[in-house]
């Protein structure tokens, strides 16, 4: 508090010698775009108002605004004496800095949001700032329940903020954009959520002398799985779900690792060259893919019964540690925990998907936004919530960063990872991740805290070094750290080129009431498809054109219409 | 006069009707107004504008409900597993109560009784998981198929098995609740009955066929005209924990369909008109099915 108003004071102080010497004109764009100063009491320098015409990205509101939110409640996260959901150290800092008081209407259980929103869609019964997916921002649009940020949006978002979100020809905005006008703030989390990687077994590599491995074509991913099958090391070689139960199930980032070496996606829309959007899985390439899955499954590579075992039913294998080959995304934290718990010598090493003919890499990538911060229509500040993503950034990343991951390993280390979940809404910089992969691996090997920047990386670190160095039993972050930033984003980085060598999910429309409908039936019409393929139900050359007119029968054409006719107009 | 005598009995029995106006008015609250809620299924619902301001569409929602392409798989699908399912538990209750009833040691017909009953109690949600791990190919039930062939039996995964597995864990989860109902038939019936028959020299089979069962018949038919009220229920929480994309073709059912689509994406018009689809089917099969009884048994149910 007193550090506070002691640079509040200095700022406002600033603030009149610049207004005094003619150069208060300045537009908010410049005091967002000012670069980031160590010194708190300079950073408040360019965003406190030196007068009222100054209402730049972080001013706080003249009048107290109450927001009415809508909460979901996770029994797990650790509050201190005194603090609760919407009344803690994080709400009263929104509230000390913007003027916003958050007021919980709605507490719902978890896992129950999506399902409860809807209801509250139905009766019409909306908080004034709260989450929404793309199909229900498109109902509440069509219904009038909220309102066009896009006024807001251009006037106080941050260059910050506006960095992070805007990135590849505005991609997380464009689903919550209707008319050019934005009706949602995208709360993306990393662009690479389902872009795959291959994870091995470290520790039976070297148990099995093997030193030389890295796998340049796919036969090289299955001859391990095969050794290590063969030497009693797992009970089936590479691991597989159903593709029922998470985003992005194993079975899709699986067929998306095996599939790049020839150059096809998989699950997402693309530009076939001609200007058309055209469905990665219906593609006559897909045939020898599913022929390669086919003859895998009657070896035995997978297990038998993957087609019964959804994403959490396939993870406790992994746990279990029957498979040393998985090929996934970077998001292995938990399953890897729980393999270390149960096998205190398991060590997992990533290495690139094998490339293309030519060499290169242009991995497949499915969005990874799926909910977008909305305005009631009858709300009067529709700014607060842009400013309260603005303020988030700056505790999650920027000015205000030492002050949030301070606390965080202080006072509120029980709340963990959790801590990002005090305040009332946050989202994650997409290629932040990515950014702290750059400098992770160096860092970390010279043993070299002070070549970090960024209040974040430098906990993580810590957290490693705590882990590795200390003995302290953080498998969850501690360990796994090493396996994101030092060997996840380091492979995407420089491996796949990412995020330029990406090739991002094309259709980015909004979730009509035609794709709303459709899409889920097309896709459960896929997920059938392709299982039956694998297990060999159906024949590969035989049946794959019923698979495809199937597909476009049951909803697959429509969704595809719509979508081209969107592309078309974009 | 007769208005009098009416008066009079009022006077007498109102502490009655007092006791009952409370269950009345829990049921017209719950039962009742909430069905005006079916008109949604009959318009563009828009929330914002509730079931007085939205406009209505016809028979629109229906339309779309049935040219759904797996709209005929999923009301097949409903049916053949909700008979089988009404068929095999009528059939296993009824032997196992007559297997039961003849047991002379009361301590073991009474804790069989519990035991057979106990799963009624558990949610699909437990039993699902459970049942998963049996039925899975190193599981249980694949050991003992393992004594009389080499192959494992895919029950999860194979949509012919998948049937049996939803119609057998489904017995053997509710047969005990008829059970115990067709035990109260059991006991109902006139020893004075078997007396007589054993005097004319029937044996035990001949006193079940020509005593027992024609004396439990009218429960049995009771339980078959209220089971076939739910004909389209297949049992949405067993399917929906242990079904996956390799059994859709023979699984999915009408209450699976309709929670994906309507409460997974809100279309409430379109899960109320799959709603009232399945009450219309079940309130004409119900119908049929007691003035069936009533025409062939002489017995009337409702």
């Amino acid at each position: 508090m007193l550090r506070n108003k002691f640079a509040a004071t200095i700022s406002l102080a600033l603030a009149a010698l610049l207004a005094l010497s003619g150069c208060a004109g300045s537009n908010s764009s410049s005091a967002g775009s000012a670069p980031p100063a160590a010194n708190p009491a300079a950073d408040s320098f360019s965003e406190t108002p030196g007068s009222a015409a100054e209402d730049g990205p972080l001013t706080p509101f003249p009048e107290t605004v109450t927001v009415r939110v809508n909460k979901e409640f996770n029994p797990d996260i650790w509050y201190p004496e005194g603090e609760s959901i919407c009344d803690n150290v994080m709400t009263r800092f929104y509230e000390d800095q913007l003027n916003i008081r958050y007021k919980l209407v709605q507490e719902i259980e978890r896992g129950q949001y999506e399902a409860k929103l809807n209801l509250s869609i139905a009766s019409n019964d909306l908080p004034d700032i709260f989450y929404a997916n793309a199909s229900q921002i498109y109902r509440m649009y069509t219904a009038g329940q909220i309102q066009d940020q896009t006024d807001a949006y251009e006037k106080y978002a941050s260059e910050k903020v506006r960095g992070e979100l805007e990135v590849n020809d505005r991609m997380y905005l464009a689903p919550a954009m209707f008319e050019g006008r934005i009706y949602g703030i995208p709360c993306p989390e990393d662009f690479s959520l389902s872009v795959p990687q291959v994870w091995v077994r470290q520790d039976w590599l070297d148990d099995l002398g093997i030193t030389d491995f890295d796998p340049k074509t796919n036969e090289d991913i299955y001859e391990l799985a095969r050794t290590f099958m063969d030497k009693g090391k797992a009970r089936f070689g590479i691991l597989l779900d159903n593709g029922v139960g998470n985003t992005f199930s194993c079975l899709n980032t699986t067929l998306r690792g095996l599939a790049h070496s020839e150059g096809q996606p998989i699950n997402i829309f693309y530009d076939d060259g001609t200007g058309n959007l055209v469905w990665s899985d219906i593609q006559p390439e897909m045939k020898d893919l599913l022929k390669e899955m086919q003859a895998l499954y009657r070896e035995g590579m997978f297990d038998t019964e993957f087609a019964v075992k959804d994403y959490s039913k396939a993870q406790e294998d992994l746990a279990a540690g029957y498979v040393g080959v998985y090929i996934n995304p970077f998001t292995v934290r938990g399953p890897f925990a729980k393999n270390k718990q149960n096998q205190p010598e398991a060590e997992w090493t990533a290495f690139p998907i094998p490339a293309q003919a030519d060499g290169s890499y242009h991995v497949s990538a499915e969005s990874t936004c799926f909910r977008w911060l909305v305005v009631n229509a009858g709300f009067e500040f529709p700014e607060a919530a842009i400013k309260g993503q603005n303020l988030w950034h700056e505790l999650w990343q920027g000015n205000h960063a030492e002050y949030f991951h301070g606390l965080n390993e202080g006072e509120y280390s029980q709340a963990g990872e959790d801590f990002k979940l005090y305040p009332p809404f946050w989202f994650d910089p997409p290629m932040k991740n990515l950014r702290q992969g750059e400098v992770f691996p160096d860092a970390w090997h010279n043993r070299d805290r002070d070549s970090i920047a960024s209040p974040e990386t430098r906990k993580q670190y810590d957290r490693s070094i705590r882990y590795f160095e200390k003995g302290e039993s953080d498998l969850y972050t501690g360990w796994t750290n090493i396996h994101l930033f030092d060997m996840a984003f380091p492979i995407l980085k420089k491996v796949y080129g990412a995020p330029d060598n990406i090739l991002f999910e094309a259709y980015t429309g909004p979730t009509t009431d035609v794709i709303a409908n459709k899409r889920p039936l097309a896709d459960q019409n896929r997920l059938e498809w392709i299982i039956k393929f694998i297990v060999g139900n159906a024949d590969v050359d035989a049946e794959f054109d019923t698979y495809v007119s199937e597909w476009l029968a049951v909803g697959g054409q429509d969704v595809l219409t719509e979508a081209n006719e969107w592309y078309k107009n974009k | 006069m007769h208005g009098i005598a009416k008066r009079l009995k009022l006077r007498s029995t109102y502490q009655l009707h007092l006791i009952v106006l409370p269950a009345l008015i829990v049921l017209v609250l719950f039962c009742y107004i909430p069905m005006f809620g079916i008109v949604i299924a009959f318009q563009d619902f828009m929330p914002t504008k509730g079931f007085i301001g939205s406009p209505f569409i016809g028979l629109e929602r229906f339309r779309y409900l049935f040219t759904l392409p797996n709209f005929r798989n999923v009301v097949v699908n409903s049916l053949v597993i909700a008979v089988l399912k009404i068929a095999f538990t009528q059939l296993t209750a009824v032997i196992m109560a007559l297997l039961i009833s003849e047991l002379r040691a009361e301590w073991f017909r009474k804790s069989a009784q519990s035991i057979a009953l106990f799963p009624y109690f558990l949610p699909w949600v437990v039993l699902g998981g459970i049942s998963i791990d049996i039925f899975s190919v190193r599981g249980a039930a694949n050991s003992i198929v393992q004594l009389f062939t080499s192959e494992p039996i895919f029950f999860l995964g194979d949509p012919g098995w998948y049937r049996v597995f939803l119609v057998s864990t489904d017995v053997w989860k509710n047969y005990g609740y008829t059970m115990v109902i067709v035990f109260a038939a059991l006991t109902a019936i006139d020893p004075a009955l078997y007396e007589s028959a054993m005097m004319d020299g029937a044996n035990r089979f001949k006193q079940v066929l020509h005593i027992t069962v024609p004396g439990i018949l009218p429960t049995l038919m009771l339980l078959l005209v209220l089971a076939l009220g739910g004909i389209l229920n297949a049992g949405f929480d067993q399917v929906f924990v242990t079904y996956n994309p390799l059994v859709y073709s023979s699984g999915d059912i009408i209450d699976t369909m309709v929670y994906r689509l309507g409460f997974e994406q809100g279309q409430y018009s379109l899960a109320t008109a799959a709603g009232i689809f399945k009450s219309i089917v079940g309130f004409i099969l119900i119908t049929t099915s007691n003035w069936m009884a009533q025409k062939f048994l002489g017995y009337r149910v409702i």
